[in-house]
């Protein structure tokens, strides 16, 4: 199709589309190709009526807006009674402006057009508005770009914000990790201590045996020489003056109490690391059958030294529970973070008055765990917030904020449990740990 | 130069009235069975089965890049050619586009998963152009890469293309013409962004039919460089960045 000028309706609006032709403007061939042309053409509808609406002639244009032969005609505005009734018009169109096509199911056209009385017949003619139809397709076009740009816009935004939840995600792990170590972190101090002393009594015990070693290596080189040297009445009397000298009886009996005084002390170091190890362990994801109690008692362990250090008395009131399956390292996370809390919430009490008491009990398809102090309790503004991440109380280096909304994130996202606080301002608090028996997934 | 000879063939051929032009759909072309796939159900009027014969590619682990060189491009080139051959009406053809459109923005999600390469992009068809699929082109081959894109599509006015150039802080503005009538626009475009001494650090790209048929003429629109496709767009684009100016 070649790209035509379209026609500026602006000055089209009085002159009637049908003049008389000027004398041979078109003729013979032209004037037929013409004619056929319009007689096919779907752009320009050309029709005669009778007043009452029959149809007389029509080209292909009219025809398709006719809609099927046999049926009324579809002229909606302005209709055949109207037209009739419009009189004759003497040289100009009885009706010039919109007509409109349509019944209730097809699609309405409205075409630019006029209406001659010629005789006893409507001579109708329309067109399709050209330039109006060319600048619908620049307005759907400058639509359809908007959209596509907001649609581009959007695919971009979720795809930025799916790459945030990823790296939020990869940080969240990494905070969780690192509030592990901060935990443990501030019981260091008593680790330390816990380690120091053994290691202490290790110590000195092995000095204490080093230098019994010695006194042994010399009397036996003395016993030795006096039986190289001398005859059998020499060892014995040696023998005797050695055996009092280094007092061998004591040095038997207090060897043994050194060695397992040592071995004691070394299995308290051992202990304590492992202990260290459970908790700070990394495949944290595995799900376990475990027993809570054990996990509790090495938490307690772990946290032990700061309790002895706070004066803080723990007392634990165990039921029976059955196994529980569960993720045992994260679930000592949780404990480590509520005694912590506990512990520091109870320090206003002053050194040897903090109580805090952890209560375990079956309830039908779950185990419950209590964790109460006699602290400083919380307002209901606190109580309110204690859950959302970096909120604390707590001064500039102590707390982050983060033990309570991560021990949330493990009790109820990863075990489907319940975590809830009970607290009276300057009584103190008991939170509540819900753990289904069964971890569904 | 393949682009080049082709180009000033299909120009004779317009000029000339009897040759037919041949068609750009080739069954033993590299896709060239999703392509016919694809423009059959276009026209038989079938959206459904056009998008189907694209989800069905994009399963068979056809690369998106593949579908736009090897599948959209020729069809709405074929679009064209029926339509001129008065084989398609406008508005057959305008159907055939809007499918395209509408596979353009399904495919949009799965291309750009590349590592950001931290460069912006924005293009645009330069005004009075109403062919948009072109600019989309370039927005998405450089989506593809990684960059960052502003499509502003079909017609843009001058100094709205160049203020949401400085606004995004664009690396590269691209701007699209059709026809040779739209030449004109470039050169407004080039011009205006010249004196805007906020653009000054702004690559301007300038591509489509018209300078497929002169090499030259991106030059003596003062733009900073051209391509004959989208895709080869990307590769000029970080040439010129890369290179000391
Ligand atoms: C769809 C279409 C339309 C639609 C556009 C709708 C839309 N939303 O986009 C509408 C109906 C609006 C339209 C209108 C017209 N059209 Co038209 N249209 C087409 C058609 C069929 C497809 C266009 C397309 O989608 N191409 C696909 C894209 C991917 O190709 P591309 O734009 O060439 O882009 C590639 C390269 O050029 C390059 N590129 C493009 N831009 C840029 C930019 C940069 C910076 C770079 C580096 C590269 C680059 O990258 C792409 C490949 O990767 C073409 C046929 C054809 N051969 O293109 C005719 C065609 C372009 N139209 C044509 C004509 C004549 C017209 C009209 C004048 C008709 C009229 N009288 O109404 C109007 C003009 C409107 C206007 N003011 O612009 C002719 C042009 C002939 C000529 N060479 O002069 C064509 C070629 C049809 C034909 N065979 O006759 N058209
Ligand atoms: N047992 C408790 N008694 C009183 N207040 C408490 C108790 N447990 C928590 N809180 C309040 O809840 C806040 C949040 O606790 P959370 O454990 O999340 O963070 P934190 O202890 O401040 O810092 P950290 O991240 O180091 O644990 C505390 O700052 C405190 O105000
Ligand atoms: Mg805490």
């Amino acid at each position: 199709m070649v790209p035509r000028e379209p026609r500026s309706t602006g000055d089209n609006e009085e002159r009637p589309l049908v003049a008389p032709p000027a004398r041979g403007q078109l003729g013979g061939q032209a004037a037929e190709l013409a004619g056929a042309f319009l007689m096919d053409s779907t752009a320009l509808a050309v029709g005669v009526f009778s007043p009452d609406g029959a149809l007389r002639f029509a080209n292909l244009g009219m025809r398709r807006l006719l809609g099927p032969a046999g049926e009324p005609a579809r002229l909606v505005n302005p209709s055949f009674p109207q037209l009739a009734a419009a009189g004759h018009g003497r040289g100009a169109p009885i009706h010039r402006g919109i007509l409109h096509f349509g019944d209730l199911r097809s699609i309405a056209h409205s075409l630019r057009g006029e209406v001659w009385r010629l005789g006893d017949e409507l001579l109708i003619l329309g067109e399709f508005d050209v330039v109006e139809l060319e600048r619908v397709v620049v307005e759907v076009s400058a639509l359809n770009s908007r959209i596509s740009s907001l649609q581009r816009r959007l695919v971009t935004e979720q795809k930025a914000l799916k790459r945030s939840l990823a790296r939020l995600r990869a940080t969240q792990s990494m905070l969780v990790h690192s509030e592990k170590m901060n935990a443990l972190g501030k019981l260091a101090a008593g680790v330390a201590h816990e380690i120091n002393n053994p290691l202490a009594f290790v110590r000195s015990n092995v000095h204490t045996l080093g230098e019994a070693l010695g006194r042994l290596c010399a009397a036996y080189e003395a016993l030795e020489e006096a039986a190289l040297r001398g005859g059998p009445g020499d060892v014995t009397g040696v023998a005797e003056a050695l055996r009092d000298d280094t007092d061998l009886a004591f040095l038997r009996e207090d060897a043994g109490d050194l060695v397992k005084g040592t071995l004691g002390g070394l299995a308290r170091v051992q202990k304590i690391v492992a202990d260290l190890r459970t908790f700070a362990r990394l495949d944290q994801a595995e799900v376990e059958q475990s027993d809570l109690r054990e996990n509790l008692e090495t938490t307690l362990a772990i946290a032990g030294p700061a309790l002895k250090s706070g004066g803080v008395e723990v007392l634990v009131e165990w039921a029976d529970l059955p196994k529980v399956r569960c993720k045992p390292a994260e679930l000592s996370q949780v404990f480590l973070n509520l005694l912590i809390n506990a512990v520091q919430a109870v320090e206003c009490r002053g050194r040897g008055n903090g109580r805090v008491v952890i209560r375990a009990r079956d309830d039908g398809p779950q185990v419950a765990l209590d964790f109460e102090d006699n602290g400083a309790g919380m307002t209901d503004d606190v109580r309110g917030r204690i859950f959302d991440p970096f909120f604390t109380t707590k001064p500039v280096g102590q707390g982050t904020g983060l033990g309570l909304t991560i021990s949330h994130k493990i009790i109820v996202d990863q075990h489907g449990g319940t975590i809830s606080v009970r607290s009276t301002p300057g009584a103190g608090s008991t939170f509540t740990i819900t753990l289904p028996k069964e971890l569904e997934r | 130069m393949v682009i080049a000879e082709r180009n000033r063939a299909a120009a004779e051929r317009l000029t000339s009235a009897h040759v037919e032009p041949p068609s750009f759909i080739r069954p033993e072309a590299p896709l060239g069975v999703v392509a016919c796939g694809y423009l059959d159900a276009l026209l038989q009027g079938d959206q459904r089965r056009a998008l189907e014969v694209i989800r069905e590619a994009i399963e068979a682990s056809t690369p998106v890049k593949d579908i736009y060189v090897h599948v959209l491009h020729p069809c709405q080139y074929e679009v064209g050619r029926l339509w001129q051959l008065r084989q398609l009406s406008t508005a057959e053809e305008h159907y055939c586009t809007a499918v395209t459109q509408m596979v353009l923005s399904q495919l949009y999600p799965l291309i750009g998963n590349a590592d950001r390469a931290g460069r912006r992009l924005v293009a645009t068809a330069v005004d009075g152009n109403l062919h948009e699929i072109g600019a989309r082109f370039v927005a998405d081959f450089f989506e593809m890469a990684g960059w960052d894109t502003f499509y502003l599509g079909a017609s843009t006015p001058a100094q709205d293309a160049i203020d949401e150039a400085v606004h995004r802080a664009a690396d590269v503005l691209a701007v699209s013409a059709t026809l040779d009538d739209h030449l004109a626009s470039v050169g407004d475009l080039v011009a205006a962004a010249r004196a805007d001494e906020r653009c000054r650090d702004v690559v301007v790209l300038v591509g489509g039919q018209p300078f497929g048929v002169d090499h030259d003429l991106w030059r003596q629109l003062g733009a900073d460089g051209s391509a004959p496709t989208a895709e080869q767009a990307v590769r000029v684009a970080e040439q010129l960045l890369a290179a000391p100016r």
